[in-house]
């Protein structure tokens, strides 16, 4: 396999952790999603320093980070130097794992475990997640108060882990029955 | 930090509505609690996957709703009150010409797709002479012009495999004969090529002054102001031909040709000597404090005062090259006042906000800079240190003032409203 195409199957087995690292810092998912097209082209710039050796993730991730801070640069309002390092902190940390394959784990556990929320929750994910409503507009959209609107997004990804956790233990479970 | 409050930073933060201090709070939080550590870090995964999963779904259910891909939106223009008069007598005849139109004439033929749009910019499709919006899922057609204004990242997936990345105020067209090609009239574009298979013919670029021959490969491509075409490839192998003088090159993995070189000489690509237009980068300072006689402060203000308050400033230049230009502002805050300001670059960069101390704070080492005049209310003073500050590096820059008494100076830290910012120029 040629470099370019093996950096490009890495980018897409760790893109989870890749655009982890550049939501932990923007909090936005559509500066996101435009900052994760930078950093894939800054990876394959970058191809030929990658020592293929190391582990690709944290190489890659580090490249986000610096993709975000070059944005933040180039903005007329950009945080101040120590938000800045304390959200880089932050992205390193969301991307940390003693296990990569949980990220491609849960995510495939996530699709199963969203068909059996309820229709109102259901809905709630889709305005948040789906179509990037925040604040009063996604209360009102969701019918839920705007005071409690927080509260019930971190019960429901609460839940989700919970569905997830089960979905894994069933799987293993099986497994060793099996 | 108790739970309660954790949770409350943590949900906020993921909502983007932290302010500075609390970002720093919660950070501290995450580092110094291992639950906390958790906690975040599987907080944050779960919103990054449920974006990822919820998105894909809904794209997938246009797609499934609408067979085909989405038809560019139509710029709107402004009309005069005549124009909406003529167009509502005449919508009925002209919905009918339109669809005639359409049904009549043979299918266009599709390229590839716009996968990508940035949110900034004006990006738009000129098809048949009109403007359309460019919008994520628009199909492009043979003789389409995509013009990419105010903001580069758009991406187009060609229908072979290949993809074009749009720098900013990017203009190109698409063609399709036996092959595919991309004409790049102004701009510069990122492509990565599929390989093509055995027999197939080769995909082509042509600028205003060259064509260039490709067989799967990644390469980014300027078409410069003067007319020129500046190549440049970071894997596999693309031969340019100069219309002028049917001269060729093959420009390997690493390395760039502009064609304004009349041998057309192929130069190693090395980090930072690419861009033709300037850069500017704002960075602000990694640390900050004043001293007040021998006790070190880190506030949201730096003092400076004539033997009793000296400002230190440390900035770190990483993976930036060397710059043409670097200055450095600081802006006024609470307290006005006048005098020569001294700008010394420290003797050494081995100190922190935590560790400096009177002792091993850095000595002046050199003056490379000096402001004289009133500091207003709201002034934000410039000062031009590009002789000292060139390339990558620590720099250490110790701020005196040659007036006591009532003529101290209060800026902005980086703690503060309005930080201390190095500009540079590249």
């Amino acid at each position: 396999m040629d470099k370019s195409a093996e950096i490009y199957l890495k980018i897409t087995e760790n893109r989870s952790r890749i655009m982890a690292t550049i939501v932990a810092m923007t909090r936005d998912f559509n500066v996101s999603e435009d900052l994760f097209q930078e950093t894939v082209l800054e990876v394959i710039k970058s191809a030929h320093n990658f020592d293929s050796t190391r582990d690709f993730a944290p190489w890659a991730c580090a490249i986000a980070r610096n993709v975000v801070r070059r944005h933040w640069r180039l903005q007329e309002k950009q945080p101040i130097a120590i938000e800045q390092d304390a959200l880089s902190s932050l992205a390193e940390i969301a991307a940390d794992t003693s296990d990569p394959e949980r990220w491609k784990d849960d995510r495939q556990a996530l699709q199963v475990c969203l068909k059996k929320l309820p229709e109102p929750m259901r809905k709630l994910v889709v305005l948040r997640y789906g179509h990037n409503c925040k604040g009063s507009e996604l209360a009102e959209k969701a019918d839920v108060k705007q005071g409690a609107i927080r509260t019930t997004l971190l019960r429901l990804r609460q839940k989700l882990r919970s569905c997830i956790k089960t979905n894994r233990d069933q799987e293993f479970g099986s497994g060793v029955l099996g | 930090m108790n739970e309660k409050e954790f949770k409350r930073l943590l949900t906020s933060y993921l909502d983007g509505e932290l302010s500075a201090d609390e970002v720093v709070r919660l950070k501290e939080a995450v580092e110094e609690t291992p639950s906390y550590r958790h906690q975040f870090q599987d907080e944050v995964r779960m919103h990054t996957l449920l974006r990822e999963v919820v998105s894909e779904k809904i794209e997938e259910k246009k797609i499934s709703k609408t067979p085909k891909k989405k038809s560019p939106r139509k710029v709107k223009q402004p009309k005069p009150m005549l124009a909406y008069i003529f167009a509502a007598v005449a919508s009925i005849a002209i919905t009918g010409v339109i669809m005639g139109f359409y049904l009549t004439r043979s299918a266009p033929q599709s390229i590839g797709v716009c996968i990508q749009t940035p949110s900034a910019g004006e990006h738009l499709i000129i098809r048949g002479g009109k403007k359309f919006i460019l919008q994520k899922n628009v199909e492009l057609f043979e003789k389409d012009i995509v013009k990419s204004n105010g903001s580069g990242g758009t991406l187009i997936s060609l229908n072979d495999g290949s993809m074009v990345s749009l720098e900013k105020d990017t203009h190109l067209s698409l063609f399709q004969d036996d092959q595919i090609q991309v004409s790049i009239a102004k701009g510069e574009a990122l492509l990565e090529v599929s390989k093509r298979k055995v027999g197939s013919a080769p995909f082509l670029v042509k600028t205003m002054d060259s064509v260039l021959t490709v067989l799967g490969t990644t390469f980014s491509v300027s078409a410069k102001q003067n007319g020129f075409t500046k190549l440049m490839v970071y894997t596999g192998q693309v031969e340019l031909k100069r219309d002028e003088d049917s001269k060729k090159v093959q420009v390997n993995a690493n390395q760039y040709v502009v064609t304004d070189n009349e041998s057309l000489q192929t130069i190693p690509i090395k980090d930072g000597n690419q861009d033709a237009s300037p850069e500017i980068i704002n960075i602000q300072p990694s640390a900050d404090v004043f001293f007040e006689g021998k006790k070190v402060k880190n506030e949201k203000l730096l003092k400076v005062r004539k033997g009793e308050r000296t400002i230190f400033l440390k900035f770190e230049l990483d993976g930036i090259g060397p710059v043409k230009k670097s200055v450095l502002y600081l802006k006024q805050q609470e307290d006005p006042g006048s005098g020569t300001l001294y700008f010394h670059l420290g003797d050494h960069n081995s100190w922190t906000e935590k560790s400096i101390s009177f002792n091993n704070a850095p000595r002046p080492k050199k003056l490379i800079a000096k402001r004289t005049g009133a500091v207003a209310g709201g002034d934000t003073i410039e000062v031009d240190l590009s002789k000292a500050i060139k390339n990558d590096g620590i720099y250490t820059i110790i701020v005196t003032l040659s007036k006591g008494d009532a003529f101290d100076i209060w800026f902005s830290s980086r703690e503060g409203r309005k930080p201390p910012v190095l500009q540079l120029t590249k």
